[in-house]
């Protein structure tokens, strides 16, 4: 337990030392507190329908009211509430499809590249076969014939998305491969599932990091876009909120522009932490 | 030494490189002179400063690494006063250099012959059909067999062995008075080393260019060079003509280096080794940098030692070169 | 050349031919021949030097012998069993008597384990050692290769190149194999540390009685550290003899001129090397040419060098086997009482 501790301690230590590391890091946990307590954080019920307060702009502007602070939608419901609520559905969906995806590509792209041949060219050209095809368009085909709620969303972008784990690891072993710390492993006598599990793995996780951050952002993006077709998870996320405010843009500008700011930060926030992920667990660095 | 016959003067180079750990120094102190048309080696193993040395005459350290004190003459100009136009002009032109490894020097996607056209035109007014000729002449001297062929090869199609003649012949194009190779032959096979080795002497012969040869390995300079520096840790600490360092080597370390080579003509029942490494530049030693690794270092040795020269040319930097130790060790 | 039948390896008519045909139409295959029937047998104890320059097969004879790779043709006989019958399984076990000392120790270290874990794999593996066993056991191995254990929770970044290979040895040797392919262990190091690493695997040689083929471009640390010596060019043995026999007399010209091609060790014998330094480079193992495959390069080639290939027989000095029509019969010039003539 101490020695736990020990290391949490030099963890935190070396995120302190970089800026862009804990920016990141800040604005994650900020992100998932606010998702984790929305319920105590937002101010009003998002729910609530309020005719009267219709389409408010922010509290410091002309017209604006002190207790909407971010304004409110054409119905009158608090803005900066429902930012807030949308930050849990986004994040869940963002984080879990990756993880999906993940756990569909990495397996499959370290076999690939380790094995070669015959399964290396039948899982690629399925690869060849999943690039062809948009993502948004496998998204549309399942969840236009299915019930699309949350979970069968996050299967279906999950899915949709394991190629690029699949590529992204089976280059890696390819150039690893031929390194000769696997060749002394074989030499050794040691099993192919243990090369591929303890030798291959953790030396493509550094990229498997960079890849799982930037597609959580593609995913939070995608969710938005799908929820714009009117077939995202039917949940206040903030891609149903852009969606919802894009009409409005040129009256009132404010319902669309502040659930984008949210996206934007967040897959900033995600970005920076990535990158600074990358750099620490690359065993090069801490010295 | 006349003052006229010198080519090259390095004086106190001090080169640093800031790293996220601080500042590492790689050279301190670093002084030589190389004469028109000589031969000269630095021998030294990885982490003794000798490549960052002949990066930095030709100014062309990583934007880490920065020169911050001394000067290198070069034809009577300090080198490092000159602007970095005027720079442009002396590399290539003047100074001229060949890597260990040739293929990530040259293009990939250009023909050998176009790319040593190309050198030639950017540095002499001369026309294209000329150039070409000057070109196929080159290679020819450099021992490439069917140079036409060869001019209108891609770099991936040729063998290391003749990229390493297409870079020597690249770097004879304009005619330089000075080439540093810097280890040309470690990459490659020992009797094609010995085809290189021979044709850089034999080149710096006929055309009376200057070599600077950064190696790690004597046998090499045994072969080629006319004068040696062994750096160690970034310092020089010995630096004689070539017969006074294989016949009357000084410093402890010279004497370990040519102890620790196996030997072909000898019959050799144990092989000398220097234990330990080179210690990084980031936990120099105060005193003597070979300290650790001396036999015979004694509480002296834990001030820095000066270099000295002992006999005409020939100069140490150890404490125990006053005490009279045996010269085979 | 007869085998020895007592001996710990035997390697039989093995060829290694890849298939380097271009396109999927073609009908005529074309082989790129790694590997052309050699066959040589190694003593208990032994060290066979094995030289050639890069591409004349070398590397690819080692993996064979590691199983790394499976013969075109031929036999590899370890130990009375001949490796390529076992099946998947009784080979992983067989793996513990033969190990493989690597070329660069860059590479040869998985970045992301720690120095304790490398060198204890090998007995993980094949489980011999565990809990306190297993750390004692890893710990003598470091010491015994010249490194301080408590580098053990280190990774390998944080050494050098001499230390990072010295752990590849450990690694090699924790399961005290009877066979030890040393595939050019040296070629990456500063000469200073190649020295440590020729002595540390001398010493260990004799310590463990290991049997050692040790695999280089380089004569001089082959000459050092071998008792026999077999010269390899384009796929074929072109020579094999004990060292001392190989290196004052070099029956084949290749033989010959490789020895003139090692730099001097001194500026003083520079000018006695220059006229029999080989010219031109190997050819191509795809196509190599037909007769014997030197001819190409051979100062004493004729018409039956070009059309005939020469077999590898022993010539009239007894365990001395050379592939040539013309043997050469002479002392070579730099042996170590001229040389000393003229540095004296």
């Amino acid at each position: 337990m101490k020695t736990n501790q020990l290391t949490f301690l030099k963890w935190l230590k070396m995120l302190g030392s970089s800026k862009t590391g804990s920016l990141g890091a800040i604005i994650i946990l900020t992100v998932t507190f606010t998702a984790s307590f929305a319920s105590f954080i937002a101010p009003h019920d998002v729910y609530e329908v309020n005719l009267n307060a219709a389409s408010l702009p922010p509290s410091w502007m002309d017209g604006g009211e002190s207790q909407y602070v971010l304004g409110t939608d054409r119905l009158g419901r608090d803005l900066f509430s429902r930012v807030i609520y949308g930050s849990q559905i986004s994040l869940l969906v963002g984080i879990s499809a990756v993880i999906v995806a993940g756990v569909i590509g990495v397996p499959i792209g370290l076999i690939s590249g380790y094995y070669g041949g015959f399964i290396d060219s039948f899982f690629m050209r399925i690869v060849d076969a999943n690039i062809a095809i948009p993502v948004i368009l496998i998204a549309l085909f399942v969840l236009g014939f299915l019930n699309p709620n949350l979970i069968m969303f996050i299967l279906v972008v999950g899915v949709a998305t394991w190629y690029t784990y699949a590529r992204v690891v089976r280059s890696e072993v390819l150039s690893l491969k031929e390194r000769e710390f696997i060749k002394a492993a074989r030499v050794t006598g040691v099993r192919n599932s243990v090369i591929l599990i303890r030798h291959l793995l953790p030396n493509v996780t550094s990229s498997v990091i960079v890849v799982s951050t930037l597609s959580v952002a593609t995913t939070i993006i995608i969710e938005s876009s799908l929820s714009f077709l009117g077939l995202g998870p039917k949940a206040i996320t903030w891609g149903a909120l852009l969606s919802d405010g894009r009409d409005y843009l040129a009256t009132s500008w404010w319902i669309a522009t502040f659930p984008g700011i949210a996206i934007t930060i967040t897959v900033l926030g995600i970005i920076l932490l990535g990158d600074w992920l990358r750099d620490v667990l690359d065993p090069h660095s801490h010295v | 030494m006349k003052e006229s016959e010198v080519l090259l003067e390095v004086k106190n180079l001090k080169t640093h490189f800031n790293t996220i750990n601080g500042v590492v120094p790689s050279v301190e102190d670093v002084s030589f002179y190389i004469n028109k048309g000589e031969k000269v080696a630095i021998v030294g193993e990885s982490g003794s400063g000798k490549s960052v040395t002949s990066l930095s005459i030709m100014r062309l350290l990583s934007e880490t690494g920065k020169i911050i004190d001394g000067s290198i003459h070069f034809c009577g100009r300090n080198l490092i006063e000159l602007s970095e136009k005027d720079m442009r002009k002396i590399r290539g032109n003047e100074i001229a250099m060949v890597f260990q490894e040739p293929l990530s020097s040259l293009n990939p996607v250009m023909t050998v012959g176009k790319q040593i056209m190309e050198s030639i035109l950017l540095h002499q007014k001369t026309r294209k059909q000329n150039a070409k000729q000057q070109v196929i002449d080159l290679l020819n001297k450099v021992g490439i067999p069917r140079p036409e062929k060869v001019f209108s090869s891609y770099p991936h199609l040729l063998s290391g062995g003749m990229r390493q003649r297409v870079m020597i012949a690249m770097a004879l194009s304009c005619q330089p008075k000075l080439i540093i190779a810097d280890e040309p032959t470690t990459a490659l096979d020992v009797t094609i080393q010995a085809q290189i080795l021979s044709i850089l002497k034999e080149l710096s012969e006929q055309e009376e260019v200057a070599i600077l040869l950064i190696t790690h390995d004597l046998g090499v300079v045994a072969e080629v060079a006319d004068r040696v520096i062994v750096m160690y840790a970034g310092q020089v600490v010995e630096q004689a003509e070539i017969f006074s360092i294989f016949d009357y080597p000084k410093h402890p370390y010279t004497k370990a280096l040519l102890n620790s080579t196996p030997k072909l003509d000898f019959s050799q029942t144990e092989l000398l080794s220097i234990e330990g490494t080179v210690p990084s530049p980031m936990e120099i030693p105060t005193g003597c940098r070979f300290y650790d690794r001396c036999d015979f270092s004694s509480e002296i040795c834990k001030q820095s030692p000066e270099l000295k020269e002992i006999t005409d040319g020939h100069q140490v930097r150890c404490w125990l070169v006053e005490e009279a130790i045996d010269n085979r060790i | 050349m007869p085998l020895n039948k007592d001996a710990l390896l035997q390697v039989k008519g093995v060829k290694k031919y890849f298939d380097v045909s271009e396109g999927i139409f073609t009908t005529k295959k074309k082989y790129l021949k790694a590997v052309d029937n050699v066959n040589f047998s190694l003593k208990q104890g032994e060290i066979l030097g094995i030289v050639g320059e890069s591409g004349c097969g070398k590397s690819t004879l080692g993996n064979l012998i590691m199983q790394l790779e499976n013969p075109t043709e031929g036999e590899i006989i370890f130990d009375g069993i001949e490796l390529s019958k076992l099946s998947a399984k009784e080979l992983r076990r067989k793996r513990k008597d033969i190990q493989m000392i690597f070329q660069d120790p860059y590479s040869s270290l998985n970045p992301r384990m720690k120095v304790f874990d490398i060198v204890a794999e090998p007995l993980r593996t094949h489980k011999l050692a565990s809990g306190t066993d297993l750390k004692k056991q890893v710990y003598d191995m470091l010491e015994i290769v010249g490194l301080n254990n408590k580098y053990a929770n280190r990774y390998p970044h944080e050494f050098s190149g001499g230390q990072r290979q010295r752990i590849g040895i450990a690694r090699a040797l924790t399961l005290k194999p009877k066979l030890i392919v040393c595939d050019e262990p040296v070629s990456a190091l500063d000469v200073s540390i190649q020295a440590q690493i020729l002595n540390l695997l001398l010493k260990l040689q004799k310590e463990f009685q290991l049997t050692l083929i040790f695999i280089a471009h380089g004569i001089p640390a082959v000459k050092y550290i071998s008792n026999r010596i077999a010269v390899m060019y384009l796929g074929k043995i072109v020579e094999i003899a004990d060292k001392e026999q190989l290196l004052s007399n070099p029956k084949h010209p290749y033989t010959e001129s490789l020895l003139y091609s090692v730099p001097v060790s001194h500026p003083k014998l520079r000018s006695n090397h220059e006229q029999s330094k080989l010219t031109g480079e190997m050819p191509s193992p795809v196509d190599p040419p037909p007769g014997c495959r030197f001819h190409t390069r051979c100062p004493y080639a004729d018409e039956k060098c070009m059309e005939e290939t020469p077999d590898l027989i022993e010539t009239q000095d007894k365990e001395h086997y050379v592939a040539c029509h013309y043997p050469l019969y002479r002392e070579r010039v730099s042996n170590s009482d001229s040389v000393q003539a003229i540095l004296d």
